[in-house]
């Protein structure tokens, strides 16, 4: 499947680590010798050569546009600036809309070691049909933040778990059963939320994805690597040190 | 008409892309930078892609000079920029909506991020918004390219590119561009551009 355009949401204000994100946003904590949204688009860049690459950025953005130009120019992403973030499932689906091609749609706080990203990256890219994608990955009910129903590798629907509705007792046997969960990557396929209204400041999940799932297959593509969505200091300091002892795949540009 | 045959267009902002931005008036000592960063952007192509400057002077409606005088200046330095063969036209706006002199106190369509002064151009030559380029160094500038349906938008940085000013419409959801660290790079981007 080819992917036209990758877009990375790097919009947020980071709350979650706000020790880290008053000065500076989410997107651009460091990891070792890069930062979290360097990484992404260096890895888009290698695995998605031709696409082009459209960072989206609000919450101190003037730091991610400075970030943006260490690029080459001839492979510079392009800006996505919002004065007030309109939230994932707006600026996603007017740039599906507006592009009309296949996107690739990351979340700016995920971290792929280069492995992680290199086999849903080949995976993707030698699907022969054109179908919607989730990267997903399993873990325990109790920790899930998304539950994904499946039917023989097709997303049928997700649902969100908001933290007050997690269970309590995590040892409970019943909770310790594995489910899939979004990895925060979705490929969009040409035309797929052409009839689809968001809301202002809502998210990917759970309202796009089933839209799409309603409507045709969303193939629910297996992350077996690496891979952590950075929402806690703990998960920060966890991406550092996967990224630490990870193999590199390439070299960065920078 | 093919997409290579159609006219094409460089629309340049001033302060801040032709020279250094010192706030109103900047212009007047504008000349010898302008000069050396119109030397900059090539005059390749085989189409013809003309080069033209699209700028808010404000400094004449904040009083600081005379009308009249500040703009033949400003006629006389663009002008001269033609005759160098650097630039092929200019569409100034000397309006500010609270401007203190009454004659300029406007709410005009021309001043950015409207895309008036644009529009006028994209007329006068016939010029394809699709086929043509933007570069400015405030977010207004990009506003008005989009507003006037210009594909290839972008942004020198610098601390006051995110500002917006009172034309701006609450309907400028989002805006494109690619950032550049300087004029010069865009040099370097049309080259590539060029060449495809």
């Amino acid at each position: 499947m080819k992917i036209d355009s990758v877009l990375i949401l790097a919009a947020g204000r980071g709350t979650r680590l706000k020790q880290y994100t008053d000065n500076l946003p989410k997107s651009l904590l460091p990891l070792g010798d890069t930062n979290i949204l360097r990484n992404l688009i260096a890895q888009s860049q290698k695995y998605f050569a031709g696409a082009k690459i459209y960072v989206n950025a609000s919450y101190l953005a003037e730091k991610i546009i400075n970030e943006i130009t260490n690029f080459p120019i001839n492979t510079r992403p392009f800006i996505i600036w919002e004065r007030n973030p309109l939230g994932p499932a707006f600026t996603v689906t007017h740039h599906c809309n507006e592009s009309g091609g296949n996107v690739l749609v990351l979340h700016g706080d995920n971290y792929f070691s280069d492995l992680t990203y290199s086999k849903f990256a080949n995976s993707i890219n030698q699907k022969i049909q054109d179908v919607s994608i989730l990267l997903c990955h399993k873990r325990y009910l109790d920790c899930a933040r998304s539950i994904i129903s499946e039917e023989k590798g097709i997303v049928k629907s997700i649902s969100e778990i908001v933290v007050s509705d997690l269970p309590k007792n995590s040892n409970d046997s019943n909770h310790r059963e594995l489910v899939w969960s979004s990895s925060g990557v979705l490929v969009i396929k040409s035309n797929s939320l052409l009839n689809f209204i968001p809301d202002k400041g809502e998210g990917l999940s759970p309202n796009v994805i089933n839209h799409i799932a309603r409507n045709e297959d969303i193939h629910l593509e297996k992350c077996t690597e690496a891979r952590i969505s950075i929402d806690s200091e703990k998960s920060y300091f966890e991406a550092i040190e996967i990224h630490k002892t990870s193999q590199k795949l390439f070299n960065r540009p920078f | 008409m093919s997409a290579k045959n159609k006219i094409s267009a460089i629309f340049l902002d001033a302060d801040g892309v032709l020279w250094d931005d010192i706030g109103p008036g900047g212009i007047l000592s504008g000349k010898k930078h302008a000069v050396r960063n119109l030397k900059l952007l090539p005059s390749v192509r085989k189409t013809k892609c003309y080069k033209i400057v699209v700028s808010n002077q404000t400094f004449a409606a904040r009083r600081k000079i005379n009308y009249l005088r500040f703009k033949f200046f400003t006629n006389a330095l663009f002008n001269s920029l033609i005759k160098l063969n650097l630039i092929d036209d200019f569409a100034i706006c000397y309006h500010h909506p609270s401007a203190d002199h009454f004659f300029l106190r406007k709410k005009c369509e021309c001043r950015k991020p409207l895309p008036g002064l644009i529009n006028s151009m994209l007329r006068k030559y016939s010029i394809a918004p699709q086929e043509s380029f933007l570069i400015g160094d405030r977010i207004t500038d990009i506003q008005s390219g989009e507003a006037a349906g210009i594909k290839h938008l972008y942004l020198i940085i610098n601390p006051k590119m995110l500002e917006i000013n009172e034309n701006s419409s609450s309907q400028d959801l989002q805006n494109i561009f690619i950032p550049l660290k300087d004029l010069n790079e865009f040099s370097l981007a049309w080259k590539i551009i060029d060449e495809n």
